[in-house]
């Protein structure tokens, strides 16, 4: 190869990458792969629990769902904590904020593998 | 092929077996060439190919049209075969196809052709992924620069730029072949 000339060396390269190897498909491997598709619509991807769950959170507009939330939240928290306790310890609130979201987004994320798996 | 596009992908969707045979049928030849070029391994191309295609007609729902479908399944062709390199952590190496019997007259011709083909095939080997992709893919007939660039996530003038410098490290590396 170190014979040759730049430009009879480029014109080999070229033709080289022109003749790389392409894949042919066997003659039945469409019909193949289609009768795996139609195998594949017919198992559910996401149970439909979920996909319900899923519609009704798209269905609710974001503002909706914040407000849902905060009721949610100062409701359960009037219930659990008298507030001269919020007033004395501040901090309870935010620590009492962040191990629920905790135990929330570990309980969701169970529910959901379990579900899904 | 099919007079209305979009309801041809809705039955592919729905899993149709007629409209998803088409589908692999039009383009079915070249996403396993992309990934024949990926992996340089012939033997796993239908798994990975059948793994391309479910993901398309799983995914066909959320296809907007945006890019042109021959992008946008060479791209999804591309990136399983990119994860399965990956994966195995092997450097692909582009095997030596066997050619018809040649004609008598011809032979050292043949033989002269199939040492350089074994030689560049060697080089691409070695290239950095980088360059060896745009190059390899730049190579395949009805696949422009602007699909590529989409299937690697590049600007254009960035792939035109790969296959230059892929060019020219690979005569590097075949002038310093005695």
């Amino acid at each position: 190869m170190s014979d040759l000339q730049p430009d009879q060396l480029d014109k080999r390269i070229d033709s080289s990458l022109g003749r790389l190897p392409q894949w042919q498909p066997p003659a039945d491997f469409a019909s193949r792969l289609a009768a795996a598709a139609a195998r594949q619509s017919l198992q559910p991807v996401v149970p439909a629990a979920l996909v319900q769950a899923g519609n009704l959170l798209q269905q609710l507009s974001d503002a909706a769902l914040m407000v849902t939330a905060a009721f949610f939240v100062a409701g359960l928290m009037a219930w659990v904590v008298p507030w001269t306790t919020v007033m004395q310890f501040p901090n309870l609130v935010s620590w009492a904020g962040g191990i629920a979201l905790g135990i929330t987004g570990l309980w969701l994320t169970r529910r959901t593998l379990t579900q899904v798996y | 092929m099919n007079a209305d596009p979009q309801q041809w992908l809705r039955r592919c969707a729905a899993g149709e077996p007629v409209a998803c045979r088409q589908l692999v049928e039009q383009y079915g030849r070249m996403a396993g060439t992309i990934i024949l070029r990926t992996i340089g391994r012939r033997d796993l191309v239908e798994d990975l190919l059948q793994e391309t295609f479910l993901r398309v007609f799983r995914s066909l729902p959320d296809f907007e049209g945006r890019a042109k479908l021959s992008t946008w399944i060479c791209t999804i062709a591309q990136r399983v075969a990119v994860d399965e390199l990956r994966r195995s952590q092997r450097a692909p190496i582009l095997v030596h196809e066997e050619h018809d019997a040649a004609d008598p007259a011809n032979i050292e011709q043949e033989a002269d052709r199939d040492a350089t083909d074994e030689m560049v095939r060697a080089a691409l080997s070695g290239l950095p992924e980088k360059y060896r992709l745009p190059l390899v893919y730049a190579a395949i007939d009805g696949l422009d620069y602007a699909t590529i660039a989409t299937m690697l996530g590049i600007p254009v003038g960035t792939v035109k730029t790969n296959v230059f410098r892929g060019k020219q490290m690979l005569r590097e590396r075949l002038e310093a072949t005695p």
